[in-house]
């Protein structure tokens, strides 16, 4: 399905994010992850599970059951399954058979978020996750704030596009965090297996709108954007401005150090769930952003689903015209491709 | 099959065979050659497959069009040999051809 090969959805060997840490607790909490219905939700020892969100008797969503103890009670007839998945009580019958269970899922808390592994149960490896040294998950001791759960009715490869190119932030966010420089300054690439960064260094640029919040109106600026890409599904995000060497006392001082996290978690072939969070080092920016932002988000969310509508209007795989601000874009495509491709191989015999 | 000489950008000359049918970019990309970016797939509109033509194969290629000759425009390396290899179709003719990968810009 576009903009990958008929037949490919998303590559299901990965962790993605299924939550906030915060969103998990001793309510139960239904998300679709992969195209499978999943519940999430906290056992009395405070352990984070991820059990299969469909009751296999007549489909009844087990996140609109109750959680007793450690035990989903099924909301229609009562079915209980235990966080193992198996079925542990059937209300009408004394017996319980042993083929009466749903699916759990490998779930880790790593820093904020709760990571979930949908593929093959043996390759689950959390030496795969997002290093958080490596992303800048603290800065100066600070950990980043949760901002939003947006369920976007759009494919997540148009987000992970959207965030694969910030030459957009000149134009669908040209009146808060863009400025020309974000589609006029040439990128720097770094890309390895499972991995793809891009930065801007932006010298003596103009300050984008969001920077009067900082005191800077109309000034010039030395800025470094980037984003790097851990796949399948995450997305850590730099931001650091500094005053510029024309700046006779403040050149080099640092105005504003951010980082930003958008995770991107496939739902169903054409919506999402997109999670984002940031850090900065001024932690009344913090709280000044988690406002801001929202519209900004708002807009990607807004061309995401514009853009899923077009697909449904047009048809799948329609010709684009590509242009060389796609690079990142279409090498990140092309490498989810590979992996989703690796996948669908008849596994190796020795 | 029909073979062309591709030299890359450090200056190594492979020989590839051609599947007639394909575009010179294809045939490429197919060999192995992977410093093309190619990115657009072949909708002319990237120039991320630029290449510099043995000029006396000239009279064997299919006439540059507008499109491509305006993105070819956009290329810092463009020369007289300079063509977009998704624009050109490999047939036998285009047999022990000689074409250069142009820097990327």
């Amino acid at each position: 399905m576009y903009p990958f090969k008929e037949g490919s959805f998303a590559v299901r060997n990965g962790w993605y994010v299924a939550a906030f840490a915060h969103e998990v607790t001793r309510d139960l909490l239904s998300r679709t992850i992969l195209n499978q219905p999943v519940v999430l939700y906290r056992k009395e020892d405070g352990t984070a599970v991820a059990v299969g969100g469909r009751c296999p008797h007549r489909h009844f969503p087990l996140g609109e059951s109750c959680l007793k103890g450690d035990t989903i009670v099924c909301g229609y007839h009562g079915i209980a399954f235990g966080s193992d998945g198996q079925c542990v009580n059937i209300p009408s019958q004394e017996f319980t058979p042993r083929s009466y269970r749903i699916p759990t899922y490998p779930l880790v808390e790593h820093g904020i978020w709760m990571f979930i592994w949908m593929g093959d149960l043996e390759r689950a490896d959390t030496a795969l996750l997002p290093d958080l040294e490596a992303i800048g998950f603290e800065i100066e001791g600070h950990k980043p704030e949760p901002f939003y759960v947006e369920h976007v009715n759009g494919r997540y490869q148009l987000l992970n596009d959207n965030l694969l190119d910030l030459s957009h932030l000149a134009f669908l966010h040209g009146s808060s965090i863009g400025s020309p420089d974000n589609a006029a300054v040439p990128e720097e690439l770094v890309s390895r297996p499972g991995f793809f960064s891009s930065r801007r260094f932006m010298k003596n640029s103009e300050a984008p709108p969001v920077h009067e919040h900082l005191g800077i109106k109309d000034g010039r600026i030395d800025r470094i954007s980037g984003m790097d890409f851990y796949l399948p599904g995450f997305h850590a995000g730099i931001e650091e401005t500094r005053f510029p060497e024309g700046d006779a006392e403040r050149a080099g001082q640092v105005i504003s150090l951010s980082r930003v996290f958008h995770a991107v978690t496939p739902a169903t072939p054409t919506s999402c769930t997109y999670f984002f969070a940031a850090n900065s080092t001024d932690r009344e920016h913090i709280d000044f952003m988690k406002e801001y932002l929202k519209p900004v988000i708002e807009e990607d969310k807004f061309a995401t689903e514009e853009i899923e509508k077009m697909l449904s209007i047009i048809g799948e795989n329609p010709q684009e015209l590509l242009i060389k601000s796609d690079r990142n874009a279409v090498e990140a495509r092309r490498m989810l491709q590979a992996m989703m491709d690796a996948e669908k191989e008849p596994a190796e015999t020795a | 099959m029909p073979e062309i000489n591709v030299t890359t950008r450090d200056g190594d000359e492979r020989r590839i065979a051609i599947q007639p049918g394909i575009s010179l970019m294809e045939a490429i990309r197919d060999s192995g050659l992977d410093e093309m970016l190619a990115l657009c797939g072949g909708c002319c509109s990237c120039a991320t497959c630029h290449v510099y033509i043995d000029p006396s194969f000239e009279d064997r290629l299919p006439a540059m069009t507008e499109d491509e000759n305006d993105l070819l425009d956009s290329s810092d390396h463009r020369d007289a040999t300079s063509r977009l290899s998704c624009q050109i179709p490999v047939s036998d003719e285009l047999a022990g051809l000689r074409v250069r990968i142009a820097p990327e810009d």
